[in-house]
């Protein structure tokens, strides 16, 4: 299988001589096309700065990654931004839906900042819409909706640009369980019917079991990596815990 | 405590306060300014006539300020509402600490009393020297030598020291009143709060678009076909305009973005789509002020544009009404002026010139001539339907226009021309020289022969409009025991510079001779005027000065307010806006395309209210021309420039000013 994302001994450092964080330390992983990929990790174990490296938000202090074997580290400041809408969509933790829009223009809005001929807009969306079941609240705003229809529209436009990769942050960060659960089973569908590569950075295991593989990090390294294989989503969910717990993070990232 | 805490906010957050404090400080600027305008007179060489001019002045600006002080407090009350919603989170956490409601006023009014004497301070000091400035404007205008020194108005400084407490006062009441209003839970989330809108349907704002067009354009033709008569409908056309231009604004973002909608090539090009909602989103809070802000433009550019063009009309009016060094004016038809001259016992040393000037009444009323004129309204208008018009000699006629520099003209017996002094009349006239119509005169019948006229004046005279409608005829025609309507003693002196003086004289023989007319009981009312060159020359330009400063005055505050507005309402808005240009960002707009969206954002703002100000001052113009023609024929035209070369240095840089500030805040 084609690697869509390769990571290669990245490193990170954050202060001074005198004080060197390093929020990652070597990292080297590869995700391949049509995977879902989790990374779990207690706070400040550096999940997050890792998913700003591989988003083009931050730079690498040394290392390397490819995206489409393209290596982002060493592009151009005006070219990233080019880059980041083309190859790639983002879920937030917050949503980040623009609430004067609604939901079908919030979605089409990913197509027009890259400049997409309007005409093909319309389909478009319809298409992307009808994949996460979120086409009865196309015209309605972000005030109108619940929590779990928000962050659907805001995957469907992660989606609609066909991103070679779509980065999640902490997706299921802001939702309840039932809405969670229907936006993992989106993402999993997305996964599975369209095989869309996604990278979900989570510290939940529930979200983390419908991942398909799972790396763990502890302070800036690979701590460990869970393949589900064929076990059910109960049993790969059971290893995570037993996983997390070892990790030794915080009491109530374990549940 | 409480003091120190206010302290600490203002000297924390200055830059929130910055707009406040500015908006503030320019108030009492100009209101300072204007307000010391008679202490001007302490370093102008002024003579009588201009002394009553600037009393006259400083009256009406005392009057106007009053309005210009409501229009400051709006401004400076707006100015706070925008601080107060900016620091809602903070107001939130005070009250969420367990501080009462009437401690957290006290830091509020602390605040703005720091605030106010600052400004107030800043304000004055640049008032004394900005009046400093205004001080060698009018010594131009009035043509005198200033001898200059400090000038500071004690009066004006209490004045606006008066004014502003007040204001201030109403302030902390306001702000006590909404602090009342708030609830805790949404002082803490003030941030995410979305504005409800008020329209919600689309089509509704739609429909009101064409309404208010339609109301816009009614109102327009309303003042248009009153003609002069606009002025007493003032009350309908500000109640059709203001309503309609409110309207206007409050469903313009609804129908653009209908509009545009219809239009997928556009709603979906580039941020279109995002800055069209932007817009829509915020116009509860921006229509008011942007139907504000387009009247005062209106104001504004009315005021500037007839303010610059008075002073060139006048000065025109001067050159044709003072060809003579003097000029005695008599309506008493009891008295004939030769007679009058011989009863002044006038020293004739000091004349080089002299010659009478007899206006006769004609046997015909305005009536007889109305079937040649096409727009009676003037006419009709004054009431002169009945009145006689007037003939004047074919002789005087010659002298009056050989005096100017113009060639005389030959009539023949049943001959006439026709003419005015009056450039209201022009258009009267030049229909009734285009039918070439004969009258029927003292029992004789001529036909008018003249193809075009010069306005001409019977003498030195502060009366623009002497000769009203004027048949020239062969002197035998008119009959020779027929008392003229009015007569003009015109003389020319040896010395053009011993006016003052011939003057003094005159006056002193015509007082005299008043005297013993008022003895003599059988006496009509003598009706006459004494006026030198000078005379005219330094009254007519008064009333340019005084006309022209109000107007400048006025307008510039208008401009100034309406400006100060948009820009505090767009910089308050952009820190609301910070999150969704970050969300933009983060789903790959570039920078170009970000600074774009603002540009077309801040340009629907400014832009829009510029532009239906713009149409509405110029239908409001003119309607002030036909109005204002009494004065003189006017070049709207070359005032228009004027003006608009003011508003676009002043508006158009504040404009890019807040564009340049949003995008600091925005792109950061």
């Amino acid at each position: 299988m084609h690697a869509i994302l390769q990571v290669e001994d990245i490193e990170k450092y954050y202060g001074n001589k005198g004080n060197l964080t390093k929020a990652v330390d070597h990292i080297t992983f590869q995700v391949e096309k049509g995977e879902f990929v989790g990374i779990m990790g207690p706070s400040g174990s550096g999940k997050t700065t890792l998913l700003n490296c591989v988003s083009t938000i931050d730079t690498v202090s040394s290392g390397h990654i490819y995206i489409n074997d393209k290596d982002i580290t060493a592009l151009k400041r005006n070219t990233l931004s080019k880059f980041r809408r083309e190859e790639l969509g983002f879920i937030f933790q917050d949503f980040n839906l623009l609430d004067t829009l609604t939901a079908y223009e919030n979605i089409a809005m990913a197509l027009s900042i890259q400049k997409v001929k309007p005409k093909t807009i319309k389909q478009r969306v319809e298409e992307v819409s009808k994949k996460l079941n979120i086409e009865d609240v196309l015209q309605k705003y972000p005030y109108q909706m619940s929590g779990g229809q928000k962050q659907r529209v805001a995957s469907a436009r992660a989606l609609i640009t066909n991103p070679s990769l779509i980065l999640a942050d902490e997706p299921t960060g802001a939702l309840d369980s039932k809405s969670s659960r229907m936006l993992l089973d989106s993402m999993e569908k997305l996964n599975q019917e369209y095989h869309a590569t996604i990278m979900m950075v989570t510290h939940d295991a529930f979200s983390a079991s419908y991942a398909k593989r799972i790396l763990f990090i502890k302070d800036g390294r690979i701590f460990n990596e869970l393949i589900r294989g064929n076990h059910t989503r109960k049993d790969f969910f059971n290893q995570i815990i037993e996983v997390v717990t070892l990790l030794g993070g915080d009491s109530s990232n374990v549940l | 405590m409480y003091f120190n805490l206010a302290l600490q906010n203002v000297k924390k957050s200055y830059k929130d306060f910055l707009i406040y404090f500015l908006t503030l400080a320019f108030s009492v600027c100009l209101f300072y300014t204007f307000n010391s305008f008679q202490a001007q007179e302490a370093v102008l060489d002024l003579n009588a006539s201009q002394h009553d001019v600037l009393v006259s002045i400083q009256q009406l600006i005392k009057i106007l300020s009053f309005i210009v002080a409501m229009i400051l407090a709006f401004l400076i009350i707006y100015a706070n509402q925008f601080l107060i919603k900016r620091r809602k989170k903070e107001l939130g956490i005070y009250t969420l600490l367990g501080m009462p409601k009437h401690n957290i006023s006290r830091i509020l009014i602390y605040e703005t009393f720091m605030i106010g004497l600052i400004s107030l301070a800043t304000g004055i000091i640049f008032g004394i020297l900005a009046s400093q400035l205004l001080s060698v404007i009018t010594a131009n205008m009035f043509e005198v030598t200033l001898n200059y020194r400090f000038i500071f108005s004690i009066d004006a400084m209490i004045f606006t020291i008066i004014v502003f407490s007040l204001i201030f006062i109403v302030i902390m009441f306001f702000n006590s009143l909404s602090l009342n209003h708030y609830k805790l839970i949404d002082l803490l989330t003030a941030n995410r709060k979305n504005e409800t809108l008020k329209i919600k349907n689309i089509w509704l704002s739609v429909l009101l678009f064409i309404i208010s067009i339609g109301l816009i354009g009614y109102t327009y033709h309303y003042a248009l076909s009153k003609g002069i008569d606009a002025l007493f409908h003032i009350p309908m056309i500000a109640a059709c305009g203001i309503s309609g231009t409110v309207l206007f604004f409050m469903s313009l973002s609804g129908f653009l973005l209908k509009f545009t909608q219809c239009s997928k090539q556009i709603y979906f090009r580039k941020l279109n789509m995002f800055v069209l909602r932007q817009i829509n989103s915020s116009i509860n809070s921006n229509f008011i002020s942007m139907s504000v802000v387009c009247l005062m433009l209106l104001f504004s550019i009315g005021a500037l544009a007839t303010g610059s063009n008075l002073n060139k009309t006048i000065n025109n009016t001067i050159k044709t009404s003072t060809v003579y060094d003097y000029s005695y004016t008599n309506s008493n038809q009891e008295r004939p002026i030769e007679q009058i001259k011989e009863d002044l016992h006038v020293d004739m040393s000091m004349i080089k010139e002299d010659f009478f000037v007899h206006e006769y009444e004609a046997d015909q009323s305005f009536e007889t001539l109305t079937p040649f004129i096409k727009d009676n309204s003037i006419i009709q208008s004054a009431n002169q339907m009945d009145e006689p018009y007037t003939v004047l000699p074919l002789s005087t006629y010659n002298q009056l226009r050989k005096d100017r520099g113009l060639n005389e003209v030959d009539l023949k017996i049943n001959e006439a021309h026709i003419f005015t002094s009056s450039d209201m009349m022009t258009t009267i006239i030049g229909d009734i020289i285009d039918a070439h119509p004969t009258l029927h005169l003292y029992g004789h019948d001529v036909t008018i022969t003249n193809d075009d006229f010069d306005y001409i004046q019977g003498g030195t005279t502060i009366q623009t409009a002497a000769f009203i409608v004027t048949v020239v005829i062969c002197d035998d025609l008119i009959p020779n025991d027929l008392i003229p309507l009015n007569s003009y003693w015109n003389v020319k002196l040896n010395d053009p510079d011993q006016q003052d003086q011939f003057l003094e004289k005159m006056n002193e023989a015509v007082n005299a001779y008043q005297d013993t007319l008022a003895q003599d009981e059988n006496s009509a009312y003598h009706t006459f005027s004494s006026e030198t060159a000078n005379t005219v020359k330094e009254n007519s330009k008064g009333t340019a000065v005084l006309l022209t400063y109000i107007g400048i005055y006025l307008g510039i505050v208008f401009l100034i307010a309406s400006a100060v507005i948009l820009a505090l309402q767009q910089l308050s808005q952009a820190s609301d806006n910070v999150a969704r240009y970050q969300i933009l960002n983060k789903i790959g707009a570039e920078k170009r395309m970000l600074s774009h969206a603002i540009l077309l954002q801040m340009a629907i703002y400014f832009f829009m209210p510029l532009l239906l100000g713009v149409i509405h001052s110029i239908v409001g113009i003119q309607v002030v021309n036909i109005i204002i023609q009494v004065f003189g024929e006017s070049d709207i035209f070359g005032a228009s420039m004027i003006a608009g070369s003011i508003i676009l240095a002043v508006y158009g840089s504040y404009f890019l000013v807040t564009y340049w500030g949003s995008k600091r805040i925005l792109l950061k």
